[in-house]
């Protein structure tokens, strides 16, 4: 086990939340057609108010912290932030678009020692990536970003988001990703918008495409491996969790509401009425979260993918049920194996399209 | 002991957060991680770059802890400087300022549990 693993046990049986998600805007200078967010800025935290949250989540433990949005650099006061969040020896992300990044940026950046900048980057293409960002240039002023930042050392990593316009390009923006030195991340979830719509779903890719990506090596590693299933559900499992969310993660909104995750808007609390601890640890939502165990999955608990499933409760919770199956990763775990989950079994083998119909976007050029 | 006194600065660059009697550090340079034991997190909290590395074992570490002056003072030197080969801390021979840690309450004391002195080395683990 890795120090980080035994760190992380010992923070979920303390209750630490060892990891946070602070978005400090939803503004965006970007419209990814994908993007789960809806860009209002008003009621957002005030410097004062996001600096005292910060504080909040030193006093509680919390040693990651991701800074992101919408695109966090929309704020002006987003380096004071950074700056305090480093003086309270925070390990910090920060999650952006990077087109706002320049040389002097970058510098400030590699002083602050943010541990790592996480960029999304959809093609090598302009003519693909700027269709999704829908922002003319951006493909440019993102890779100009990049660049600026490993000059500096800054360690940047570029997650590709598939879907059905993009998806072609994957292996070229790893390619485009080595040769920059950056880490790359390929991730094939839509997750719906926040406030329950689904619709941007449909623009995943299709199962069989999702079958190819889990059998590309430049991907996956050991195709053979990575397919394989295990069928082994033992007591450590059945006593677990799915993941994270609630037990060592929790996400805070740019008005100070606080949920699991990100993809998991169960609302918790809100930092402008109680305070972060008082949400943690009291919260009946939070609380109730807890309680679940693999055991208490009334669908999952019965799979034979349990073992090794990405299972996301966030996302179950989006479909009604957060003690139920979540659709993206029971397809994910039929497209990796080839074994229907218990789920899709139930359904008949009935397997749910990822993408339910064509959605046009319009080309900038 | 010895005669020359040695102060202990922590360095801006790092991440770090005691849990309990564990402090998890992050080096932002390398990212290499360590895990210090309540002895350790004891030296690290106490190390501001103006109190002398013998005052932090008779203060933090004998009167905490069940082990003697020089066998923790021994293990302290090792100790400390592993953790100023990663730089993660600094020794001089003589007091610096400080780097200025706003965290509240953190560098108190966390350590209420007594060690073995051979569990007084302080570093727990690390790894990158």
């Amino acid at each position: 086990m890795s120090l980080l693993d035994e760190m992380n046990e010992k923070a979920t049986a303390r209750g630490v939340p060892l990891s946070a998600h602070l978005d400090i805007t939803w503004r965006c200078n970007e419209r990814c057609v994908h993007c789960y967010l809806d860009h209002d800025g008003k009621g957002e935290m005030t410097t004062g108010e996001i600096k005292d949250v910060v504080c909040q989540l030193a006093d509680v433990g919390t040693f990651f912290l991701s800074i992101s949005g919408g695109e966090p650099l929309l704020r002006r006061d987003c380096f004071e932030i950074l700056e305090y969040a480093r003086a309270l020896r925070f390990n910090v992300k920060l999650k952006t678009n990077a087109v706002m990044i320049g040389p002097e940026e970058a510098v400030r950046l590699r002083r602050l020692g943010i541990e790592q900048v996480q960029i999304s980057v959809y093609s090598h293409r302009a003519e693909v990536h700027d269709a999704i960002t829908k922002l003319p240039g951006s493909l440019r002023r993102t890779l100009e970003a990049i660049r600026h930042l490993r000059t500096n050392d800054v360690k940047v990593s570029i997650t590709n988001v598939l879907m059905q316009f993009n998806q072609q390009d994957a292996k070229a923006v790893k390619a485009m990703a080595q040769e920059l030195g950056v880490n790359f991340v390929i991730d094939p979830t839509i997750t719906p918008m926040l406030n329950g719509d689904r619709s941007i779903t449909k623009l995943g890719i299709t199962m069989n495409e999702l079958r190819e990506v889990m059998r590309t090596e430049e991907f996956v590693g050991d195709v053979a491996e990575f397919c394989s299933p295990v069928s082994t559900v033992g007591d450590e499992i059945l006593d677990g969790y799915s993941c994270s969310a609630g037990h060592t993660l929790a996400y805070i909104s740019p008005f100070g509401d606080v949920f699991p995750c990100v993809q998991f808007p169960m609302p918790c609390g809100n930092l402008r009425k109680q305070s972060f601890r008082e949400i943690w640890y009291n919260s009946p939502a939070f609380i109730e979260l807890r309680s679940v165990h693999v055991r208490d999955l009334h669908t999952c608990s019965q799979c034979s993918h349990t073992a090794y499933c990405s299972r996301c409760p966030g996302l179950a919770y989006m479909e009604g049920d957060m003690r139920g199956p979540s659709s993206a990763d029971c397809q994910k775990s039929y497209a990796r194996t080839g074994i229907p989950s218990a789920a899709i079994s139930r359904a008949g083998n009935r397997i749910p399209p990822l993408r339910s119909g064509l959605v046009q976007i319009s080309g900038l050029y | 002991m010895s005669t020359a006194e040695m102060y202990l600065s922590q360095s801006a660059h790092i991440a770090a957060r005691t849990l309990g009697d564990d402090t998890l550090i992050m080096s932002t340079l390398d990212s290499t991680i360590f895990v210090l034991n309540a002895v350790g997190t004891a030296i690290w909290n106490a190390a501001d770059g103006k109190t002398p590395l013998s005052q932090i074992i008779h203060e933090r570490v004998c009167s905490e802890f069940e082990v003697t002056g020089e066998e923790a003072y021994a293990d302290a030197k090792e100790f400390v400087g592993q953790l100023a080969e990663h730089g993660i801390l600094s020794i001089s021979n003589a007091p610096v300022s400080p780097y200025a840690n706003p965290e509240k309450a953190q560098a108190q004391a966390s350590a209420t549990k007594p060690a073995r002195p051979s569990e007084s080395g302080g570093i727990q683990g690390a790894e990158k």
